[in-house]
C-alpha cells in the first residue's frame, strides 16, 4: 500500500505536479534526517544533507523506474550523500571494535528491561552503535527493508549485509546488557 | 539469534520516535525545488544565440566570400582556360595547383577570423540585449 502511494505521487510529480513531492518529503523526512544526523553528528549539517538528498532525488526522479521500492532508492541517495560528505570532511566511521561483542548477548531477553523504559533504553543503545550498523538496524527493524534492499543501499553484498546486521544486533544487546548492569549498580 | 527477541526488538524500534528536522523543513525543501525549477525553465526558454547574431554572422560570411571572390589572385585568366582544357599544359596546371594550395593555406586564418568576429558579435549582441532599455530610448 505504501509503495503504491509513493508510486502514485511520484507519477504526479513526473507529470509536472511538483507540489506532490511534499508528500514524499513529509513521509520520509524523519528517517532521512536520522540517518544523516547519525553519520554527520551535527543537526545543521544533517538538515542540509537531508535537504540535499531530497533535491537530488527530485532531480533524478525520471531515472526511478519503480522496479525497487522508492524508499530503498531514496535511502541509497541519502546514504551515499552522507558517505561522500564525511569523506570530503575527512571524517571516518567510529571503529566498531571499541564495543566488545559478548557471546552471552545471544541470550539477552528484552523482557528483562522494565516495560516503561524499554523504548528509551533501546533508543539509547541504538545511538551508541557506529553509523553503518545504526543504519543497518534502522533500515531492517524500523523500515522493514529486506536484506536485498539494504545491500542495495549500503552497496554491501547480501551475505555481508547479513553478517553485519547479525553483528550489529549482538552489539546492540551487549550495549543493553551493559546499560542494565550500570542501572543495577546505581540502584544497589 | 532468538526469533522472538528479534520480533520484540522490531516492535520496540517501531515505538521509538525518530529525530525530526526543524518544523519548516518540508517547506524549505519545496521552496528550493520550485526555485531550481524556475531557474531551469528560464535557461530552457532563453535561446543562447539571438536572431540578431545569426543575421550579422550570415552577412559577415557573405561579405568574406565576396572579398575572396573579388580578389581572385592566382586564378587563371578566363582567356587561358580554353588553352588548358584541349591540351595539357603542365606549367598552367602547376600554377593552378599552386594557387589552390595557397588558398588552402590561408583557410585556417580565415576560420580563425570568422571565429574571432563571431565572438565579438556575440559579445555585442549580449551587450545590446542586456542594455536593451538604454538602446530603446
Amino acid at each position: 500500500m505504501e509503495q503504491k502511494d509513493d508510486i502514485f505521487y511520484i507519477e504526479k510529480v513526473k507529470n509536472g505536479q511538483t507540489n506532490h513531492f511534499s508528500y514524499i518529503v513529509e513521509k520520509y523526512q524523519d528517517i532521512v534526517f536520522s540517518i544523516a544526523l547519525k553519520v554527520l553528528r551535527n543537526r545543521e549539517d544533517a538538515e542540509e544533507m537531508a535537504q540535499e538528498s531530497f533535491i537530488k532525488a527530485y532531480k533524478s526522479l525520471h531515472t526511478f523506474k519503480g522496479t525497487a521500492k522508492f524508499s530503498t532508492w531514496l535511502y541509497r541517495i541519502t546514504y551515499n550523500n552522507c558517505i561522500s560528505e564525511i569523506r570530503k570532511k575527512k571524517q571516518y566511521f567510529v571503529s566498531t571494535d571499541n564495543i566488545e561483542v559478548k557471546d552471552d548477548s545471544e541470550e539477552f531477553n528484552l523482557d528483562g528491561i522494565p516495560a516503561e523504559n524499554r523504548a528509551k533504553y533501546v533508543k539509547a543503545a541504538l545511538d551508541k552503535l557506529p553509523e553503518d550498523e545504526y543504519t543497518l538496524v534502522l533500515l531492517y527493524y524500523f523500515e522493514n527493508q529486506s536484506i536485498e534492499e539494504i545491500s542495495k543501499i549500503s552497496k554491501l553484498s547480501a551475505s555481508n549485509t547479513k553478517v553485519k546486521l547479525h553483528r550489529a544486533r549482538k552489539k546492540l544487546y551487549t550495549i543493553l546488557n551493559e546499560m542494565l548492569k550500570e542501572e543495577l549498580y546505581t540502584i544497589l | 539469534m532468538n526469533e522472538l527477541e528479534d520480533i520484540k526488538l522490531s516492535a520496540l524500534l517501531h515505538e521509538m520516535k525518530l529525530e525530526s528536522p526543524k518544523a519548516n523543513f518540508s517547506v524549505r525543501v519545496m521552496n528550493q525545488i520550485f526555485e531550481e525549477d524556475n531557474v531551469m525553465e528560464k535557461i530552457k526558454s532563453s535561446r543562447i544565440l539571438g536572431n540578431g547574431f545569426w543575421i550579422i554572422l550570415v552577412l559577415f560570411i557573405a561579405l568574406f566570400v565576396v572579398i575572396i571572390a573579388v580578389s581572385n589572385t592566382g586564378l587563371l585568366p578566363e582567356s587561358d582556360l580554353g588553352n588548358v582544357l584541349p591540351g595539357l599544359n603542365t606549367s598552367k596546371v602547376s600554377l593552378g595547383y599552386q594557387s589552390f594550395f595557397e588558398k588552402l593555406g590561408s583557410a585556417p586564418l580565415s576560420i580563425a577570423g570568422i571565429l574571432l568576429a563571431s565572438s565579438i558579435l556575440l559579445f555585442i549582441e549580449r551587450f545590446i540585449n542586456a542594455n536593451s532599455k538604454v538602446f530603446a530610448i
